[in-house]
């Protein structure tokens, strides 16, 4: 069969849909015109979700901090906060600002990369953010003690110890678990974390921006 | 009150060139979705998707070429959302020798000829799809690299090559 062929079968396709008298769009269902369901809309969401959480966290932080300027771990605790506030802010408008710019009538190549760059920032900046909490409920714990006026670095400074080891030895840990299982000697692993949600994730919108590149190129 | 007259008008002036296109959009969502339920889910997703742009649609371009954008655009993004969750797992079966109402089609061996269409089209990747799509459609090389975004060159090398894999895996 040759491509020319196919254009017939094509229009047969055409001339059938021809006939259903009764094909209708519905897009004013339910009158909700503006309720338009999109992919993106949840996503948007989470991510004023997240400017929010960031906002609060950045206000609380600064309070804490601001107040505790004589004692420098709480302080640091504080800033460490404040700090994480502010990545939180910053991944999530981004990645909102992202989500606005995608505009479905430009061509299609330009829009299904953004769109995979869009997932791929926000898998990415999800880990980051997930991640640091081997080490961050430190200083988060630090500041709600200091909150309720007890210091858990000079009454409890083993939880400190303890906790900031095994914190870094959980981050070291999964890291080198990562670059580990990734080696072509175990490929039983590797297929446990590429079906992982988040490494299947990465995996498909990292295949499908190649893709897109290959189909550029060519 | 003047808005809801515009909003009316638009409306109005939205349906009707929505009726004319419509059977564009039906092709684009057989093109990507194989299940009926799915098929008529995504032809709703994407009548919406063109509503809500329909107020930056600017009249003095092509409606034809702003609409496969948006179709295939929101095609693609529901093919690759279907299969993130694999929720529309759906075999290969004979589903797509219906008609795209659901009436099976009288004649057999067009039958045949559909379903071989539609076992290439299900073999092919998202963006090639849109490429065989617009294709078939008998747009020009010029309109097809206006409405996917890469050149009119990169357009020919790939219609030759799909012409070649369709004579290899459709003989007969």
């Amino acid at each position: 069969m040759e491509l020319d062929d196919l254009k017939t079968t094509w229009k047969s396709i055409d001339r059938r849909l021809e006939m259903q008298n009764n094909l209708q769009l519905r897009i004013y269902r339910d009158g909700k015109l503006d309720k338009a369901r999109t992919n993106l809309r949840p996503l948007f969401a989470g991510q004023i979700l997240q400017i929010i959480c960031g906002a609060l966290l950045v206000a609380v932080s600064a309070l804490f901090w601001t107040s505790h300027r004589q004692e420098l771990h709480l302080m640091l605790s504080g800033l460490t906060m404040h700090a994480y506030g502010i990545l939180l802010i910053i991944f999530g408008a981004r990645t909102a600002l992202l989500i606005k710019k995608i505009d479905y009538a430009a061509p299609v190549v330009t829009i299904q990369r953004e769109l995979a760059q869009l997932r791929s920032f926000f898998i990415r900046s999800g880990m980051a953010i997930g991640l640091v909490w081997w080490l961050l409920w430190i200083p988060m714990m630090t500041m709600i003690f200091g909150f309720l006026g007890a210091d858990l670095v000079r009454n409890a400074p083993s939880v400190i110890y303890v906790g900031s080891a095994v914190g870094i030895a959980g981050l070291g840990f999964t890291y080198w678990l990562y670059h580990w299982s990734r080696h072509p000697d175990r490929p039983h692993l590797a297929k446990i974390w590429n079906e992982s949600v988040t490494g299947k994730s990465l995996l498909k919108t990292q295949r499908f921006l190649d893709e897109i590149a290959q189909f550029e190129r060519e | 009150m003047s808005s809801e007259i515009s909003e009316s008008l638009a409306q109005e002036q939205f349906s009707k060139l929505l009726r004319v296109h419509r059977k564009m959009v039906f092709k684009v969502a057989n093109t990507y979705a194989r299940h009926p339920e799915d098929r008529a889910d995504l032809a709703q997703e994407i009548a919406a998707q063109l509503w809500r742009a329909f107020p930056a649609y600017d009249p003095g371009r092509s409606f034809s070429t702003w609409m496969y954008r948006i179709a295939l655009n929101v095609a693609i993004s529901h093919m690759r959302s279907a299969t993130r969750h694999a929720a529309h797992n759906v075999p290969l079966d004979g589903q797509l020798h219906e008609t795209v109402g659901g009436h099976r089609a009288a004649d057999g061996d067009a039958d045949e000829r559909v379903r071989a269409l539609y076992d290439f089209i299900e073999g092919l990747e998202a963006l090639d799809r849109a490429l065989l799509l617009l294709y078939l459609e008998e747009h020009t090389y010029s309109d097809i690299a206006g409405i996917l975004g890469i050149t009119e060159t990169n357009v020919a090398t790939k219609i030759s090559r799909l012409k070649q894999r369709i004579r290899s895996e459709m003989k007969g």
